[in-house]
């Protein structure tokens, strides 16, 4: 009964500060500061079979329809070179029914010349092309979801997606075309959640939003090439370094990860290097990334893990788009950042079909085949996104 | 002797009048020559009309600013990169790109011929732009007289209008650019 009644006043105290939010950045900015609010959500049915072991509570197994992130971004120039970003997340866990509120980025820039911005707060970590340009935005992107690697930090993605800190950032044009550049530094991430009471596993990435559980920080950098004699084409290199250490459910418990060979690892040196290339134009949307990890356990033993993805879609009459993407991420088994996170081997191929009702709404729909060591199974899922 | 010249002016005359009739005689088949130079010359005239008349059809989209702008002309790139969001400052204050409501032809043309965007294109541009970037989009305003007015009370704006509409404001206009639109 106590459980009960404080479940309810979480959700109360939720509620009220959701109304906060809103009150705050509907009304007051909007009159006061002249701040603007856009956002993305999304409906969503999921249903797979075949999957094994089939657990009557896998709410995919049952037919789920899944209310998506409530996503909100605003945005202001306070000044010429002065301006504010920040961008909340309303999302509720399928399995748990829990609902949280998340501050997905705050930022405030200050723009030297079109070829150099400095940044302060938390950021959309510039590593992956699509976590950088899609993010919570499934209106934005064609597919119903993202490939897994780039999944969120709590939701098993393999790469850091968030980055607390500072970042410097800008748009060169020149005779060879336009360049853009990132580099952001900050605090380093956590695994965190790590389960080693028979085998680790079910770790996640924290971006260590509030508070940073060592002197190593995290360092990334991204530079884009899109050539002006080529419209739409973009080639881009980018790369990740950050140390990372264990914990457990509490986060602060420190956790010796055991590989399947037997070696324990407490800390890890991680570098991750990806190449991008993108062209959307001439109704033709591909897009394509491959990252390296190389992952260094201070024992003298460094492992090499892969994860790519190819996604193309063609646009009819700008209102339909077939689409298919193949995806894999192929692990060592021995690697301790992927025994903590509980990483397999993961093919996945999709193909579907996207409506564009009008520029701001689609309604998406989607065939997937999953095969893991462990598992083969399909999935299909229909969504209804939105951008307001 | 008068007469005698005048005999002689009238034997001359003959002469000649026998001498441009024998022209004449000759010059029958040139008659045709002469009808086809006129058939020639009529259809030039009827081609020049018609090009006169495509001529017409080429208009100007003129790039403007207010007086106070800290520049006095810009290149089609450095347009392009402004409604793109990737100029941002000017002589060091930050410019304001106007646009036009989509109900403008005017702005179906600029989309087109000069960002070579479509009009979902563009919307589904800067959708991304300002989740990835933030920022401000370009304004939209109802017509060209109201973005002339906007162009003229805002500090670091920019907008594009037909070339034959600023006539009437030239004196409070700069003309940053002229883009001829078939």
């Amino acid at each position: 009964m106590e459980k009960e009644q404080g479940r309810f006043r979480t959700i109360r105290s939720n509620f009220i500060i959701v109304i906060l939010l809103i009150t705050n950045f509907l009304v007051l900015p909007s009159i006061v500061f002249g701040m603007e609010l856009q956002g993305f959500s999304d409906v969503t049915y999921t249903f797979d079979w075949h999957k094994q072991p089939a657990t009557a509570s896998d709410p995919y197994t049952n037919g789920t329809v899944e209310l998506g992130e409530l996503d909100f971004f605003a945005r202001a120039n306070l000044s010429d070179r002065v301006d504010f970003l920040t961008e909340f997340n309303f999302s509720a866990d399928p399995n748990t029914n829990e609902g949280s509120v998340d501050i997905e980025r705050l930022q405030i820039g200050y723009l030297v010349n079109d070829a150099l911005k400095i940044q302060a707060g938390r950021f959309h970590n510039v590593l992956s092309y699509w976590n950088m340009t899609y993010h919570h935005g499934r209106q934005l992107y064609t597919t119903v979801d993202r490939p897994d690697f780039v999944k969120f930090e709590d939701d098993g993605g393999l790469i850091p997606t968030h980055t607390v800190g500072l970042s410097i950032g800008g748009h060169l044009d020149t005779r060879m075309g336009g360049f853009e550049y990132d580099i952001m530094g900050g605090n380093g991430p956590r695994v965190q959640n790590v389960d080693c009471t028979t085998t680790c596993g079910g770790g996640s990435l924290s971006p260590n939003s509030t508070g940073d559980d060592s002197k190593n920080k995290a360092g990334t950098f991204m530079l884009r090439w899109m050539p002006g004699a080529i419209r739409g084409l973009g080639i881009g290199i980018s790369g990740n370094i950050q140390q990372l250490r264990f914990y457990g459910a509490d986060g602060v418990t420190p956790v010796t990860i055991i590989s399947p060979d037997g070696t324990l690892t407490n800390v890890v040196l991680q570098q991750i290097y990806g190449v991008n290339l993108v062209y959307m134009a001439h109704n033709i949307e591909f897009i394509t990334e491959g990252y390296q990890f190389r992952d260094y356990n201070y024992h003298g033993q460094s492992y090499l893990d892969y994860t790519w993805y190819a996604q193309i879609g063609l646009k009819i009459k700008n209102r339909f788009i077939p689409y298919a993407r193949f995806e894999r991420t192929t692990v060592l088994a021995d690697d301790p950042y992927f025994v903590a996170l509980g990483t397999q081997d993961i093919s996945k191929s999709i193909a579907g079909l996207r409506f564009n009702l009008i520029p701001s709404s689609s309604i998406k729909a989607e065939v997937q085949s999953i095969s893991t060591p462990s598992n083969k199974y399909n999935e299909v899922a229909v969504q209804w996104a939105f951008a307001f | 002797m008068g007469l005698c010249i005048l005999k002689d002016e009238a034997t001359e005359l003959k002469t000649v009048f026998a001498d441009t009739q024998l022209k004449t005689k000759k010059s029958v088949p040139s008659t045709l020559t002469k009808w086809a130079g006129m058939v020639f010359l009529l259809a030039l005239s009827i081609l020049s009309m018609v090009g006169a008349g495509a001529a017409a059809e080429i208009k100007e989209i003129a790039v403007i600013s207010g007086k106070s702008f800290p520049a006095d002309a810009m290149t089609l790139e450095e347009i392009r990169e402004i409604y793109r969001g990737e100029k941002q400052l000017i002589g060091g204050q930050r410019l304001k790109p106007i646009d036009q409501r989509d109900t403008q032809a005017i702005r179906i043309q600029f989309l087109n011929k000069v960002l070579n965007f479509s009009g979902d294109e563009y919307v589904t541009y800067w959708n991304n732009r300002l989740f990835r970037e933030g920022g401000i989009p370009p304004i939209p305003k109802n017509n060209s007289a109201d973005v002339i007015s906007a162009v003229q009370d805002t500090d670091g704006a920019i907008g594009y209008v037909w070339l034959s509409d600023t006539t009437d404001s030239k004196a409070n206009l700069k003309i940053l650019l002229t883009i001829p639109i078939r």
